[in-house]
């Protein structure tokens, strides 16, 4: 014959677990935040250093390269705030969409050109485009836990 | 909780409203406060919404090819 534990402990024990869910749930969301926020920036401080130095008449960026990074600048600003709106409503358990698994895909590729295209980039640019490059990647793996 | 993705992505949706001179950055202010009204929008997040209008409205006008040399 098995003891049953009083319902009052079963029900504390069903609380604090309820709790612990609550509290990694909110963790989870802050950090993806947090990591949405940092990799945003990067971004804006990247474009804000080749926008500079497209108006400052540099040889570096090209009309034509300033174009290409605009537009891959506009898709990421997109997809990061797609990736991290998509990470949030993640239920724990559940796989990631197809359609989340192909935005990361991309977002990931679009972070590799930019940095590609800014190679003949001064040097502090070069550094902050892996810089973006470094913020959005830890975004991904925020969003997707490291999978 | 703040949500961030959630504000900017409402930002971007009306970030050509706010290019094209319809509303400013207190409308879109006052948008998302309309559908978070939990939300208290402080100098740092209402800094944070007008750097994101501006952002995506520099790289849209990048992408199109009407950011000439000053």
């Amino acid at each position: 014959m098995t003891t049953r534990p009083p319902r009052r402990v079963v029900a504390v024990l069903l609380v604090a677990l309820l709790a612990q869910a609550c509290a990694g749930n909110i963790s989870v969301k802050q950090k993806i935040d947090q990591a949405d926020r940092v990799a945003f920036e990067s971004l804006r401080l990247f474009q804000t250093m080749e926008s500079g130095a497209y108006h400052a008449n540099a040889p570096w960026p090209t009309a034509a390269q300033h174009q290409q990074i605009g537009a891959k600048l506009s898709q990421a600003y997109t997809l990061v705030i797609d990736v991290a709106t998509a990470g949030l409503q993640l239920q724990t358990g559940v796989p990631a969409s197809q359609q989340l698994i192909t935005e990361i895909a991309l977002l990931g590729q679009l972070v590799g050109d930019l940095l590609e295209l800014a190679r003949a980039a001064p040097p502090p640019i070069v550094a902050q485009a892996s810089q973006a490059q470094t913020d959005t990647r830890a975004l991904i793996v925020t969003v997707t836990g490291g999978k | 909780m703040l949500n961030l993705p959630v504000i900017l992505g409402l930002v971007q949706a009306l970030a050509p409203l706010v290019v094209g001179g319809v509303v400013g950055v207190q409308h879109v202010v006052a948008a998302i406060q309309s559908v978070r009204p939990d939300l208290e929008v402080d100098d740092d997040l209402r800094a944070l919404i007008a750097e994101a209008l501006v952002a995506k409205a520099e790289a849209d006008r990048a992408a199109a090819g009407d950011d000439v040399r000053h």
